[in-house]
Parts: C-alpha cells; structure tokens; sequence
C-alpha cells in the first residue's frame, strides 16, 4: 500500500487500519449526498461534486485508487455540467460494496 | 531536544485528519496539539490553543475555511497553511483568495491523477509547515473590517482614509512602476495598487512568488478590485501604460528594452523562488536606469534585495516595506541591509509614494 512509505511510524498495521476506518466513517457522510443527487430532480449537484471531490481525496489516501479515479470522472462531470448519473450511480454502489 | 510545535488540524474529513497527523508528527517535530472539524470549532480551538500554526481545509460545514482564515487572522493571527482539494484545476482562484485573507501558504491534497507518492506528499507537507510555522503573523485588516461590519475588498474606495504622503520629490520620465513581493504578497499588492488612479501614465510590473498556475488567478482576483486592468505578461509583448502586469509563474520576466518590451526566460541555475524579483528588477535596472520605481513588499527570504541595489545604483527610486506592516519582514529587511531602499515605508503609505514620485497628487487617488 501506499502509506508503507511514509516512514517508521506510518508502517504499523494500526495506522493502515485506522485511515480504513476513517474512510469509512466519511462515507456514512458523504455516500447519502451523492445517493441524494441521484435522487432528486433538481438535486444540490455543487454538494454532490463537493462530496465526490472530498471522496476522491480520501479513496487515494487510503489507496483506493480505483475508487478515486471513479470518483474524480463524477467530479468533472458534475464541473462541466455532463451527464454524470451512469458513473454515479457506478460511485455509489462501489462505494456500498467497499468494506475494511 | 527542540519542543514539537503544536499545530492544529481543520477538516471535516477524518482520513484528511489521520493523514495529517500521521504526516506532521512522523519526524517528531510537531505535535497535532487538537481536532476541529468546521471553522467554528477552528476559530475556539485557536484561540484557546494558541499552536504555532493551523493546517486548514477549506470545504467546511457551519463556517468556511475561508471564513475561518479571516477570523482567526483577525482575532489569534496565526500561520495558516491551507490544505484543501479545492485550490487546484478549476479552483485556483481560491488559492489567491486565501492568501489575501492572510493564510500564508497553499498546498493542494494529493489526488489520483497526480506523479508523487503519498510519502512524497507527506514529505512535502512537513516541509511547507516547517516554513509556515516559523512565519511572524500580523492582525490581518480584511476580518478586522468585517467585524466592524466592512469588508475591505468591497469598501467604496471613496470612503477610506488616505495616508499623508511620503517624504519623496517627483521624478521626471518616470515610464515604469515595479513591485516584487511573496509571503503576505497578495494582501499588500491590493492595498498599494487599489489607490492607484485608472488614468495612471506609467505601467505597472507586479512579481509575485507564486506556484505554478496560480498567477492567473491572482490577475483576476485583482483586476475586479483595482482600477487599473491588470494582465498577465508574456514574451514579446510591451508593458502598457496604465495597466498592471504580472510576471507568470514558471521563469523569470525580463524588461529588455526602454520601450518595455519584455521577454520571459527560464530560471537561473540553483534559483529557489519563480518568478524571480531580482532578475526582474536587474533588468528594469539595466533598461530604464532613472526612469523606474522599484518596490520590494512582504516575503520571505532575500529575493529582490540585489535587484533593487541594481536600480537604487542605476539612479531609480526604490521603496521597502516596513517590518510593522510585513507578514514576513525577510525581503524588506534584505533589501534595507543592501542598502537598496531608499524610504521604508508602511504599506498603506506606498501608493501615496509612487503617486509622488511620478508627480500625481496622492489625495486624488484611485478614480
């Protein structure tokens, strides 16, 4: 992974496993505001992007790099005002099947 | 053994958060002394806290980052560094509008589309702290103003108060003004170029060290503020009178000739701050002699101190900002050890002093 890099501290297990946590604690947060978007006709779109920028940062934090590139391609689309609901809805259940 | 110094995270994110910490202690110079989660809890924990410096993110429930920069440069001035995902790509703006609000540096998150490392990225961040933390904060005017009900960057130009002018005598032929500044850079060009008239017969050059991609954004923050229009330069091109320009980031904007054409040209060998003050100003130096003004404001380091001894020799008036009105009095104080500042002068009085020098009267202003 990639935070075995950051030096003798950063390589413990605990810390690996406590950004994992933190993700997932971010994700009870910002999953439903993407869910929400999807949802609604006229959705708060700049939360919904704000929400797939943040996630975007975190996925590659704790090496989600898969996730993170999904979730910058929803942050563009909502940026240019492109259809963003396929790779949404692709964001969202990738992000409902991640776990520890 | 040296104390860590105490920092204090601001995101919502609890990855950014670990991340950081992570980061900031792992060479046990810092210590993350407490947690906020929102600018409100950020304003409280600083004050009560008092760290050494502030990592902040921007995209904040209850009280922006943005909002909590100017509290809390108003209230406990504090190094800020901001450490957001929002000041790159299609937000730099955002990046120059922190750094008027008086965060003295911008780094962006690490993202999926970028070459460095997560560790590289660590590394990094503990570099830019260490540089963050050692800078000397003043009471930042924007949140001062506001609090009194008066944002700074929209107050009717008409309505402030003018400095009396400086101890200078006119100068003839005077074609060109140039400014180098860095930390605490953006906040002090506003507060000199905003009192500087839309009818101005001179061209105004502004260098301000700036990361690459971010001096665009600057040039559209202050275009919407001043009278004068301001522009980012390009090789070819000539200084206009009347309009500010900005050195771009990524090399060094040289003046060549006494009609102002300009050229950009890489950075010189071992050069650490782009755009580089003093090959600008050594080359207004070497092309105008007499005919420039050349001003060094608040920044870091000695950038500009050589430059200005170039113009001072070379006949040119040259002004230094005084260390009361300086984020960080570094190039100002170089610049006066160089014997290269003929007035030192607080910031709000340097405007008045390039309107003498060319021979306007200072009380007219901006229009």
């Amino acid at each position: 992974m990639a935070v075995d890099t950051w030096g003798a501290r950063a390589l413990s297990p605990e810390l690996v496993l406590s950004l994992r946590q933190a993700f997932a604690r971010e994700l009870e947060e910002r999953l439903p505001v993407l869910e929400d978007a999807l949802a609604a006709p006229k959705a708060d779109l700049a939360a919904a992007r704000r929400a797939a920028h943040a996630l975007g940062s975190s996925a590659y934090v704790v090496d989600e790099p898969d996730l993170a590139v999904l979730a910058r391609d929803v942050e563009a689309r909502l940026e240019e005002g492109r259809s963003w609901q396929v790779q949404g809805h692709e964001l969202v259940a990738a992000l409902s099947r991640w776990t520890l | 053994v040296s104390v860590p110094l105490a920092v204090v995270l601001v995101d919502d994110s609890p990855v950014q958060r670990r991340f950081a910490r992570a980061a900031l202690e792992a060479e046990n110079d810092f210590e993350v002394v407490g947690e906020a989660r929102n600018g409100k809890e950020a304003v409280a924990l600083v004050s009560r806290l008092r760290p050494a410096a502030v990592l902040m993110d921007l995209d904040l429930p209850q009280m922006s980052g943005m909002a909590a920069i100017e509290e809390i440069m108003a209230s406990t001035p504090t190094p800020i560094l901001v450490f957001s995902a929002f000041v790159d790509g299609a937000d730099r703006a955002n990046a120059v509008a922190c750094l008027a609000a008086g965060a003295v540096d911008v780094l962006a998150k690490p993202g999926p589309y970028e070459q460095a490392t997560l560790a590289e990225h660590a590394e990094v961040l503990r570099r830019r702290m260490r540089v963050a933390a050692r800078i000397r904060v003043i009471t930042h005017p924007r949140g001062r103003l506001r609090s009194k009900g008066l944002s700074q960057a929209t107050e009717p130009v008409s309505t402030r108060s003018r400095p009396a002018a400086a101890p200078v005598e006119a100068r003839h032929d005077v074609k060109l003004l140039v400014i180098g500044a860095s930390t605490g850079g953006p906040q002090a060009l506003l507060t000199v170029l905003r009192e500087l008239p839309a009818d101005l017969e001179q061209a105004v050059l502004v260098v301000q060290h700036m990361a690459e991609g971010f001096v665009p954004g600057l040039a559209t923050w202050l275009d919407e503020l001043i009278a004068l229009p301001v522009t980012v330069g390009g090789s070819g091109q000539r200084l206009r009178p009347g309009t500010v320009t900005l050195a771009p980031s990524g090399g060094n904007l040289l003046v060549v000739d006494a009609r102002l054409r300009v050229l950009c040209t890489p950075p010189e060998a071992g050069q650490f701050h782009v755009p580089g003050i003093d090959a600008t100003l050594r080359s207004v130096a070497e092309s105008l002699g007499p005919a420039a003004v050349g001003v060094v404001l608040t920044g870091m380091g000695r950038d500009g101190a050589l430059g200005l001894r170039a113009m001072r020799d070379r006949g040119a008036a040259t002004l230094g900002q005084d260390e009361a009105t300086s984020a960080v009095y570094g190039m100002p104080q170089a610049a006066l050890a160089a014997g290269a500042v003929e007035v030192q002068l607080p910031v709000e009085a340097i405007a008045p002093a390039l309107l003498a020098l060319v021979g306007r009267d200072p009380a007219a202003g901006a229009a």
